[in-house]
């Protein structure tokens, strides 16, 4: 961090107590705030820092750092960073910004670095994790449950530190830069290229039937099995996945579609089938 | 079972706690508190099989924002106890934890009912400037209300509960267990249901189907797969930067003539 962002010590140690603080975004979620406290406990060294000669100022920081937010936990720094900078400012001269731009700055902010951040994280650097850590596992590795630790958390502080350090120094023109150039929404298509493949490849891994059923043509017996397993090895596990997709798609919960999954195996096996 | 149901519920406790502070939200995934709790019932290996089988799971339910029906940190935590403990088939109890994690769920309803109720005290803290007491509640909400909850249920849940099961699954007619073992082998395929839903595009779908090529038919082992999926993304990347060939626009214009 020393050489590629141009921050002298002492705000390095505010930023960096705040990316050290945010882990607890989440820590008192409410439905009335959710993460503002959270939000608030992240941002309290800094507050301090800037207003520590005047109690007013103080509380009225806190009051407005406070407010309603809800967003992506490793994405949220970056915002962060930008309202410490804000502060910062704010607190060299009182009077050049006022609540309401802060406040405002914050909340449009939150809702499109949720989008992103989630499907970034949960969809494509999860997935990729679990793709390789998951199939390593189904064979009793131990780095299966490693290396699906060490991906996710490595692109986690990258993406966690980088932005906390690019919100304070480059403010809002970066996310202007990542928004107008499309640059963003090509990274996370690629990233969802590589995290489909990984669902197909798992798919394959993890899913799986066996038909029991046989059928009798005169003297040969065939069991249904080695019909689908000619077609395409997989095939059911494959029509299943893609079955409920179709599903879920239309709407029904996820849960009700395990019930019924559960449901139709007991009778199969009732029957004989499975 | 009440030593083991302290260990397990205690060290997944710490975990999820360090898991909160950090913000990672990694460490409670069901493929590592499965091979913890494996580590620690000393069944390591069946700790990391069914870890992978419950990610798998668990995979696509817990990315819905903010809504999660289920916890797959206690659905795990206690199907992987349950096959250990009382050495049932894995398969089983795979298909009892989505009950379990279900259930357990109902939990998280009292925290964030709780949770609220305790707003009007934050902000007071907030207004009184009092930043210490602010942080120490934030902190001690965090631990105990936010996290301990879940593991009291889950001690509960190991020391009291899993006997009941068992001797419960023993009444059962064998072919509901069997279906069950089926069901086991099927469900993690409404967790890439669920995913594949949120990630799926027209224009991307077709890589689904490549995967399930690269793992079944060429069986290339998953880094390969990993290789394979980067190269298809970097070069669509890539060639999407390229400008459209011009060529394409008159033959489109054929085909309109050809149809009219």
């Amino acid at each position: 961090m020393k050489k590629m962002y141009n921050v002298d010590k002492e705000e390095r140690k505010l930023l960096n107590r705040m990316i050290w603080r945010s882990g607890l975004l989440q820590g008192s979620f409410n439905m009335v705030r959710m993460q503002g406290f959270g939000y608030l406990y992240s941002l309290l060294p800094a507050i301090e820092h800037y207003y520590k000669d005047d109690k007013e100022k103080q509380i009225a920081a806190m009051q407005r750092s406070s407010s309603f937010y809800n967003s992506n936990i490793p994405f949220s720094t970056f915002v962060m960073g930008l309202n410490i900078a804000m502060e910062k400012q704010k607190s060299e001269n009182y009077e050049s910004i006022d609540d309401q731009t802060i406040t405002s700055l914050k909340t449009s902010l939150m809702g499109p670095l949720a989008g992103i951040g989630d499907s970034f994280m949960f969809n494509t650097v999860r997935i990729i994790a679990a793709g390789i850590g998951v199939s390593l596992a189904t064979q009793g590795n131990i780095f299966g449950p490693l290396l699906f630790l060490a991906i996710y958390l490595a692109t986690f502080y990258l993406i966690k530190i980088n932005f906390a350090y690019l919100g304070y120094t480059m403010g809002d023109s970066f996310i202007d830069k990542l928004f107008q150039g499309g640059l963003l929404k090509k990274v996370t298509q690629a990233a969802s290229i590589i995290g489909i493949v990984m669902v197909g490849a798992l798919v394959s891994q993890m899913v799986d039937v066996k038909i029991l059923s046989e059928v009798k043509f005169g003297e040969s017996v065939i069991s249904f099995q080695s019909i689908f397993d000619s077609i395409l090895p997989g095939l059911l596990g494959l029509l299943i996945v893609l079955g409920c997709r179709t599903c879920i798609k239309k709407g029904v919960k996820p849960l009700v579609l395990v019930l019924a999954i559960m449901l139709l195996c007991v009778l199969f096996a009732a029957l004989g089938v499975v | 079972m009440v030593a083991q149901a302290l260990i397990v519920s205690l060290v997944n406790f710490l975990v999820c706690w360090i898991d909160n502070i950090l913000g990672t939200q990694i460490f409670i995934r069901p493929l590592v508190v499965s091979t913890i709790t494996g580590a620690l019932l000393g069944d390591l290996h069946t700790g990391i099989v069914m870890g992978a089988a419950l990610e798998a799971m668990y995979m696509g339910f817990s990315s819905i924002g903010g809504s999660i029906p289920v916890d797959p940190n206690s659905g795990s935590v206690l199907a992987v106890s349950f096959a250990i403990l009382t050495k049932a088939d894995m398969d089983t109890a795979l298909a009892l934890s989505l009950p379990i994690a279900s259930a357990v769920n109902l939990v998280s309803l009292l925290v964030v009912t709780v949770s609220s109720m305790l707003e009007p005290f934050f902000t007071r803290l907030i207004n009184e400037g009092k930043m210490k007491q602010f942080s120490i509640a934030h902190q001690v909400v965090n631990a105990v209300l936010m996290t301990l909850p879940y593991y009291i249920v889950i001690f509960v849940g190991i020391a009291f509960g899993i006997q009941h099961l068992e001797s419960f699954i023993a009444l059962l007619p064998s072919y509901v267990i069997h279906g069950m073992e089926v069901a086991g082998g099927i469900l993690p395929g409404v967790g890439f249901a669920i995913l594949l839903n949120m990630i799926w595009t027209k224009e991307i779908a077709v890589f689904f189907f490549a995967g399930f090529v690269f793992s079944r038919f060429m069986k290339l082992p998953t880094f390969a797969i990993v290789i394979m999926a980067a190269t298809i993304a970097l070069s669509v990347y890539f060639f999407a930067n390229q400008p459209a060939p011009a060529v394409a626009v008159p033959s489109n214009d054929d085909k309109e003539d050809f149809f009219q």
